[in-house]
């Protein structure tokens, strides 16, 4: 891969881009050298590391591009159609859901037996990305050309929502209320966070980058936990979880300023798809600041038991916190 | 009759174009707006700027290297606005008071301590370059000037510092990420 310009990226030039100094033929040359080879990333890593080290102030740390991806849009629309919309966000919870072709949707309503429901709320985006609040309080983010829609004030056992296209849903967590989208002639239920859903012409694939899913057919389907990826082959209507992690998969970024371990804990129920347990409800005042990126839980769970002075104990999707008090 | 539906079309096409870009270059123009600022949100603020303007104006946007070119260069020029106008100073300031020493304390402390030590053991000239530039924050430009030197020397100093730090630092940070993940 040939840098713009032809710089050759050396020490000199990673000082200075880590130094903020580089120009952007300078710091287009060092993405596309990061790039071009894992040597090269690696080395790059370390001076970073060396750069943080020697820092007074805050580390470099990427904030979740779906959120600013949101944002992003729903800045887009505003300016485009000259009003703004109120929109609750549920961060932590951000479900990302990217799905392919859109021709499987006409098979599945072909196919399925279920019955609409009389007063079916449709939300189709036209020309621009469309943002919809769902009865509870769930965003869809609906691309040009794709189609959502679903029972008012999701009437039913689940919320269950119909897809043709492509859709990022930002779900609010309700674990008796379970979440389902429904594309080709399966099902794809929110049990925990970030996953992403793609489909090609044999097969739909799910890779859960946190927390956990369920991909099902009738009676028949896996679930995929943080790390793991599954697919559905059409043809054959069988479910593979692929046997190897997918490599590569970030493990999500955290920031707690003063917050009470309450708080910490349920975002990383959501994020992780565990159940954290006080034992002794006192523990749940605790606060404290700290941010974590790209993380396993056993590290955030033992950092929090260092800082605040408790016991954090995992038993497989469980966290069971027991202790006196919290260093104040 | 065909025009409309075409028209939508290719409307589609370049906001889908749009995001490609994004996921492509978010990280990487992210990062790059933080070496300038030094601060996460001010960075994600310029990206998003960036891709606004992107946004606005994607109907001219066609030829991937010239969009590439164009993003970078219009997240420095941005970054270099925001800093001109000095508020992030103020704010990186204001930050560092409050929390900005919370972040990662149990792994950053201990790596600093041992990393200030090995810039004390750097030659003299590349030590006060370094120090200047990393723990006073001042620019190459700046650094030439007080010490007389050319901005290329000065550069050539900070490549030099980083080599040494990072060749001594390796086996360090490796063994103290592993310390902190097994006994802490």
């Amino acid at each position: 891969m040939n840098s713009p310009g032809h710089i050759q990226v050396d020490e000199e030039v990673l000082a200075k881009y880590l130094s903020g100094e580089a120009s952007p033929e300078e710091a287009m040359a060092v993405d596309n050298w990061v790039k071009a080879d894992d040597d090269n990333r690696r080395l790059f890593e370390q001076a970073m590391k060396v750069w943080e080290g020697t820092n007074t102030g805050s580390y470099w740390q990427l904030p979740d591009p779906q959120i600013t991806l949101t944002a992003l849009r729903t800045q887009a629309l505003a300016k485009s159609s000259g009003r703004i919309k109120a929109i609750r966000w549920s961060i932590a919870a951000a479900v990302l859901l990217l799905l392919g072709a859109t021709g499987l949707y006409v098979g599945w309503q072909k196919k399925n037996a279920l019955q609409p429901p009389l007063a079916l709320i449709t939300r189709t985006a036209q020309d621009i990305t469309l943002q919809d609040t769902l009865p509870d309080h769930s965003l869809a983010t609906i691309q040009p050309g794709s189609t959502i829609a679903y029972t008012p004030g999701f009437s039913g056992a689940a919320r269950e929502i119909q897809l043709s296209g492509n859709a990022t849903f930002d779900v609010t967590s309700n674990p008796v209320k379970p979440f389902r989208v429904r594309v080709g002639d399966i099902q794809v239920q929110v049990l925990g966070t970030v996953f992403r859903v793609w489909e090609d012409s044999q097969h739909i694939r799910v890779q859960v980058n946190a927390g956990a899913v369920k991909m099902y057919r009738n009676e028949d389907g896996i679930v995929l936990k943080s790390g793991q990826a599954g697919s559905y082959e059409k043809a054959h209507h069988r479910f593979i979880t692929d046997s190897i992690p997918a490599v590569g998969t970030r493990l999500p970024s955290f920031t707690f300023t003063n917050a009470s371990l309450k708080d910490i804990a349920t975002q990383l129920e959501k994020a992780y798809g565990i159940h954290v347990v006080f034992k002794n409800k006192k523990l749940e005042a605790c606060t404290m600041s700290s941010s974590f990126d790209n993380k396993t839980k056993e590290f955030i769970f033992d950092v929090i038991s260092i800082t605040l002075n408790v016991q954090c104990r995992i038993e497989k999707d469980t966290v069971y916190i027991s202790g006196m008090g919290c260093n104040e | 009759m065909h025009l409309p539906l075409e028209m939508k079309q290719g409307h589609d096409k370049l906001v889908s174009l749009v995001e490609h870009y994004f996921h492509t270059y978010y990280e990487s123009l992210h990062r790059y707006a933080f070496t300038i600022l030094k601060d996460n949100d001010q960075a994600k603020d310029a990206v998003q700027a960036v891709f606004l303007k992107l946004w606005e104006k994607r109907s001219t946007i066609d030829e991937e290297q010239s969009v590439k070119s164009y993003l970078y260069t219009a997240v420095y020029n941005y970054c270099l606005n925001v800093k001109r106008h000095d508020k992030v100073k103020d704010r990186y300031a204001a930050e560092s008071n409050i929390t900005g020493d919370d972040s990662n304390q149990l792994v950053s402390k201990e790596i600093s301590q041992r990393i200030m030590s090995q810039v004390a053991a750097l030659p003299p000239q590349c030590r006060l370059i370094f120090t200047k530039s990393r723990f006073e924050g001042k620019k190459y430009a700046t650094i030439a000037a007080e010490m007389n030197l050319s901005v290329k020397t000065v550069e050539a100093q900070m490549g030099k510092a980083l080599k040494i730090l990072r060749e001594k630092l390796l086996d360090l940070i490796i063994s103290l990420v592993i310390f902190f993940l097994w006994y802490s």
